[in-house]
């Protein structure tokens, strides 16, 4: 997954926000599974993508958010395997996506500069 | 200009200069409030939805269906489009949006009489972004279309989460990527509304079980549409070219447009 093209978004978004004169020390991401992407991929840009800015030093937390599914025809919830919504009650295809497709920002943590 | 999200910063990969000659508002810094910038959670890709939500309204007004089609280098993107063009049901006026890392070559293969394209060269971007079609959009002559195809750079992976505002993310899969490419790829699998098998002519030369691979598909997405079509032969075209017809239709009737 090409992580590196969200990482720009993430480090434009953040930057953008970020009050003059704060320091971002953490920042908190949730990442669904459904997305495909790689936690250690993201962070690895993170690093990359803010060394050399404002954001340097700050560190990335993500939230893997793991997928989970009501199958339609059992109403179990399960936790698709590979992506695929098979369910592991039932084996019915499909049903409804309860979470895993998350991208978003959650938090962050930063300070005054002196 | 950024790619990213449209602001006048420089397009090195680090957006170095990106804070640098804005003039973002920013509001008065409280000791230890940091958060009265952002409301959270928020999107990682905000700005692209924002643009892409804009977009999506802008062509509903005018009634002009919009899809996004992206497959692998060498899919059958162009080939399925020229033809497409050849053959496009009456009432339909096609407009096009390609893009790609380098050369105007799709755009000049696609261009003909009657059909405005705009090709995107992103240099080093691998896939469009929102900001890219809103651009393209004000160089194309909306009034004359009520179809817009956009061309996705080569990619089964990027396009899948970038929102371009359009109705329908199609993607291609040709017979020559291997059967389990669905399973390969399921993330584009899963926004796609439909998946086109192409390339059928070569199914002689080569190992692709279809039904193998649209239930792999199935497994992913159990409601996306799937076709197979051959734009060389013709073969399995016009049920795609009915496709276009019918969610033209139905997108006509629910922006409740006229054109």
């Amino acid at each position: 997954m090409h992580e590196f093209a969200i990482i720009q978004s993430l480090v434009d978004l953040v930057r953008e926000k970020t009050p003059q004169g704060m320091r971002v020390d953490e920042v908190v991401i949730e990442v669904g599974t459904l997305t495909g992407l790689v936690a250690d991929s993201l962070t690895f840009y993170f690093e990359g993508l803010t060394h050399d800015t404002p954001l340097e030093g700050a560190k990335l937390i993500c939230r893997v958010i793991r997928a989970k599914i009501r199958c339609q025809n059992c109403g179990g919830i399960y936790e698709p395997e590979d992506f695929a919504r098979v369910c592991a009650n039932c084996s019915a295809l499909g049903g409804e996506i309860l979470c895993g497709n998350e991208l978003q920002l959650v938090h962050m943590e930063g300070r005054h500069d002196v | 200009m950024c790619e990213t999200c449209g602001c006048s910063g420089d397009k090195r990969g680090s957006h170095d200069n990106h804070g640098d000659g804005h003039d973002h508002p920013h509001p008065h810094p409280h000791p230890g409030d940091h958060k009265t910038s952002l409301e959270l959670p928020t999107s990682i890709l905000k700005a692209n939805e924002e643009v892409a939500a804009r977009t999506r309204l802008r062509l509903s007004e005018r009634g002009i269906l919009a899809v996004n089609v992206v497959g692998t280098p060498g899919a059958g993107k162009t080939a399925l489009l020229e033809s497409t063009l050849t053959k496009l049901p009456d009432g339909l006026r096609a407009g096009i949006i390609v893009g790609d890392l380098a050369t105007e070559n799709d755009a000049r293969r696609l261009t003909r009489p009657g059909v405005p394209v705009v090709p995107i060269e992103t240099g080093t971007g691998c896939h469009l972004t929102a900001f890219m079609i809103e651009r393209a959009l004000d160089q194309l002559p909306l009034d004359e279309i009520n179809l817009l195809f956009v061309e996705n750079v080569g990619n089964l992976v990027c396009p899948a989460l970038f929102d371009l505002g359009e109705a329908s993310k199609i993607a291609l899969i040709s017979v020559t990527e291997g059967t389990d490419k669905p399973e390969k790829y399921p993330v584009i699998v899963q926004h796609a509304t439909l998946l086109l098998i192409t390339k059928t002519d070569l199914l002689p030369h080569v190992d692709f079980d279809v039904e193998k691979a649209c239930s792999l598909a199935r497994r992913v997405h159990p409601e996306i549409e799937i076709m197979t079509l051959s734009a060389r032969s013709g073969a399995g075209m016009d049920l795609w070219l009915s496709w276009l017809s019918e969610h033209h239709r139905a997108n006509r009737s629910a922006s409740g447009s006229r054109a």
